[in-house]
């Protein structure tokens, strides 16, 4: 759809896209501040996939909507750095006005939400979707708008006739997630943030899903930001792993660091707790308990009620990020204990 | 052979769309179409499909909860909608439902020792409190519910999705059924515990030799749940193919199964991405009140026959090594072999 050369004029020629540097995001609530992101740090690449695993409620979502300023109201949020670097003038995003952040939501950074029905206006059909959104970033000449939704219709593989015209509820899930990634699209963006989007889908649609996005990621060069409980869809599409528990990323590496050496207990405890449909259905064992509560964490590692390594330092000292790969791996990971229980487990 | 607890005979279940307040013309809908299965004591049946294809209507209708439009439902033998009250109020006690949601199972003002003891006083099993205490804490134990004195004056909201699970699960054993239907009783749970109530279920029906319909859409947890028990595959209302379980997963024959597995995203990046692209004729699955003609998958079969597969529906034939399928390819002397162009 674009000329490799159109491509390359667009995008700019910068290696990293987002830097984040200890970003917090507290709810106030009526029950106390719900501490939903903590000390979050990453930096997210051109042409990169990023996914965030972990049960629900470890403030994925959250985080997401972070990154582009979409939080309620009843957030407060803090970083030392939130930074977009996809154009030549970095944009603070906890700082700059809220005209500016509108202007490059969606035409940097674009938010793919779950495709339930909530994520559309119900009274809308797709079409005046795609022109709402077109105008609301100052596109009028609806000849152009209507060749473009067309285009990127055709792109996520719907039939732009029979999707146009209908209204957000005459469509399948699938088809209103691929509606969504192609909105998603409408102003170029060089980072897509998707939660969740295979999330309540059936098998095949999911396929379609995951198959479209890596398609997308080649052929307009994005990087993406996956939010996901679903191991499956970081193992099919990402290149770096983070695993969230309790508002932190705990453990962080490349796909195959942590699906083939997972060092901190609860990504251990997160993969072996997935059955695969090729393969023996030997090992599997779950995490027991559930996460702590928000508001009233615990002290020491945020794990350490739930992990089957836990000692009395555990409940006592707060672990920090330690880079713990080697030749330039960058495996990070926040436990007291791994030495000794890699050691351990070596000796097995 | 023993006498199964549960058959269905060529069940047809239908509801009507449209007419109502909203209007469009009325229009029945056929959900299940000629279902045929049977359920023999102890044994496991999963129940795999996308949603909609009615494997909740399946299990509604196993459990007594819907009557079908046509077809028997045999309970030990003897069509269930001839059975005397007494007969019947037997029936209900031994086939018992558990609900993909554990939030709407529980009553919010009830602790879990009311929730559970209120059945065994209504059906006589226990005399007075003690006895009912007693009961209670046993079946906690089964379930994991422990240590019994942090649980057992517990309400609904002060408990986990899982624990909430756990205390259903407990519920649905009082009464000592035969066949527990258990319709997606993990897709609510996170997870990280997701097995662990699997586990449990699987468990339970090991050593209380309970028969088991295990409703799901997860096929690696119907491999899990169902090793050794068998598994039907549902698609667009029709069984598409029915057998031991671990045989269908790991050897599917039906040109859907074949797509599930092959199109199913694993939790491993080396495997999952080398896996065989699926390559459907058309991408969206067709609405129930637009069947296709013929095999209803026939518009996206990537084996697509052309002739009968468009026009005549095909039946369930049973294969060299047991299983049923209901796909042309696998009906010798069904299509012309002329028309066989499989690519
Ligand atoms: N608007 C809000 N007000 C108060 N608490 C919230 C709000 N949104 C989310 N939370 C809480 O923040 C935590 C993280 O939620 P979320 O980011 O949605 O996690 P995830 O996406 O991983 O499920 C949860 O405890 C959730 O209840
Ligand atoms: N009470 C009902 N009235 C009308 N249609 C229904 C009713 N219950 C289920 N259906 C329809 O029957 C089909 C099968 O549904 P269901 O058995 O719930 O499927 P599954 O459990 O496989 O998702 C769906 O198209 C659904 O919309
Ligand atoms: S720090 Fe302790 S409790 Fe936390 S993950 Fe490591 S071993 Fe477990
Ligand atoms: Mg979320
Ligand atoms: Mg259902």
């Amino acid at each position: 759809m674009q000329s490799a050369k159109a491509l390359d004029k667009r995008k700019s020629r910068a290696e990293t896209l987002l830097r984040v540097e200890n970003l917090n995001v507290h709810y106030r609530t009526r029950r106390g501040l719900v501490k939903s992101v903590r000390n979050v740090n990453f930096e997210l690449r051109r042409r990169e996939n990023l996914a965030v695993i972990g049960e629900s409620g470890s403030g994925k979502t959250t985080l997401g909507l972070s990154l582009v300023r979409l939080l309620p109201r009843s957030a407060e949020f803090t970083a030392n750095r939130l930074e977009y670097t996809g154009n030549e003038q970095p944009l603070d995003i906890t700082s700059c006005s809220e005209e500016t952040i509108r202007q490059w939501r969606w035409k940097e950074v674009a938010i793919v939400f779950q495709a339930a029905l909530s994520a559309f206006n119900p009274v809308l059909r797709i079409a005046d979707q795609f022109s709402d959104t077109a105008r609301a970033h100052g596109i009028r000449d609806k000849a152009v708008i209507e060749s473009r939704a067309l285009e990127l219709l055709e792109l996520v593989q719907l039939d732009p006739k029979r999707v146009l015209n209908a209204y957000p509820h005459e469509l399948s899930g699938g088809m209103r997630q691929r509606v969504l990634i192609a909105l998603a699209l409408l102003l170029e963006p060089k980072v897509l943030i998707l939660d969740e989007p295979t999330t309540a889908l059936d098998i095949l649609t999911q396929r379609i899903v995951i198959d479209l996005l890596r398609k997308l990621k080649e052929e307009l060069d994005l990087s993406m930001i996956i939010i996901s409980h679903d191991l499956s869809l970081a193992a099919e599409l990402a290149d770096r792993v983070a695993t969230m528990y309790a508002g932190q990323f705990v453990e962080f590496g490349s796909v195959n660091e942590i699906f083939y050496e997972p060092r901190h207990p609860y990504t251990q405890g997160l993969i072996s707790g997935v059955p695969k449909v090729q393969g023996n259905m030997e090992g599997l064992s779950s995490i027991p308990g559930s996460p702590p509560d928000l508001i009233d964490l615990p002290p020491g590692c945020k794990f350490h009620e739930r992990c089957q390594y836990a000692t009395a330092i555990c409940s006592q000292k707060e672990p920090t990020e330690e880079l713990i790969g080697k030749n330039g791996s960058e495996h990070i990971l926040s436990c007291l204990r791994w030495r000794e229980i890699n050691d351990a487990a070596a000796h097995h | 052979m023993r006498q199964p607890i549960i058959e269905l005979k060529d069940i047809t279940k239908s509801f009507t769309k449209g007419g109502g307040i909203l209007g469009g013309s009325r229009q029945q809908i056929d959900v299940l179409r000629n279902i045929n299965l049977s359920i023999s004591p102890g044994e496991v049946l999963c129940l795999v499909g996308e949603s909609g294809c009615g494997k909740t209507t399946t299990g509604k209708i196993i459990a007594g909860l819907l009557p079908p439009n046509l077809g028997q439902v045999l309970y030990n033998g003897q069509d269930l909608y001839q059975l005397g009250d007494t007969e019947f109020a037997k029936y209900r006690r031994s086939v018992q439902l558990i609900h993909q949601d554990p939030y709407a199972a529980l009553n919010p003002t009830h602790t879990i020792y009311s929730t559970l003891s209120a059945p065994m006083f209504r059906h006589r099993l226990v005399r007075n409190k003690r006895e009912a205490v007693n009961r209670v804490a046993e079946l906690m134990e089964t379930v994991d519910l422990t240590p019994i004195e942090d649980f057992i004056e517990k309400y609904p909201h002060q408990l986990s999705g899982g624990q909430r699970q756990r205390v259903v699960i407990a519920r649905s054993l009082i009464l000592e059924p035969r066949l527990i239907v258990a319709d997606e009783p993990v897709s609510m749970l996170d997870v990280s515990i997701r097995l662990s109530v699997i586990a449990l279920l699987r468990r339970l029906q090991k050593e209380m030799q309970v028969a088991f319909l295990f409703i799901t859409h997860d096929l690696a947890m119907a491999k899990y749940f169902g090793a050794g028990g068998n598994i039907a595959v549902m698609y667009l209302g029709e069984i598409v193919e029915m057998g031991p379980a671990t045989l269908v997963i790991d050897e599917p024959m039906h040109p859907y199964t074949q797509a599930l597995l092959k199109a199913i995203p694993e939790p491993d990046p080396q495997l999952t991405r080398a896996k065989e692209p699926v390559r459907l004729r058309s991408l969206d699955i067709p609405d129930l009140s637009e069947l296709p003609p013929g095999c209803t998958f026939h518009p996206r079969c990537p084996a697509y026959l052309g002739g009968k597969c468009a026009s005549v529906t095909p039946r369930l034939v049973e294969q060299p090594d047991g299983r049923r399928v209901a796909c042309y390819l696998y009906q010798e002397g069904e299509t012309p072999l002329a028309e066989r162009t499989v690519s």
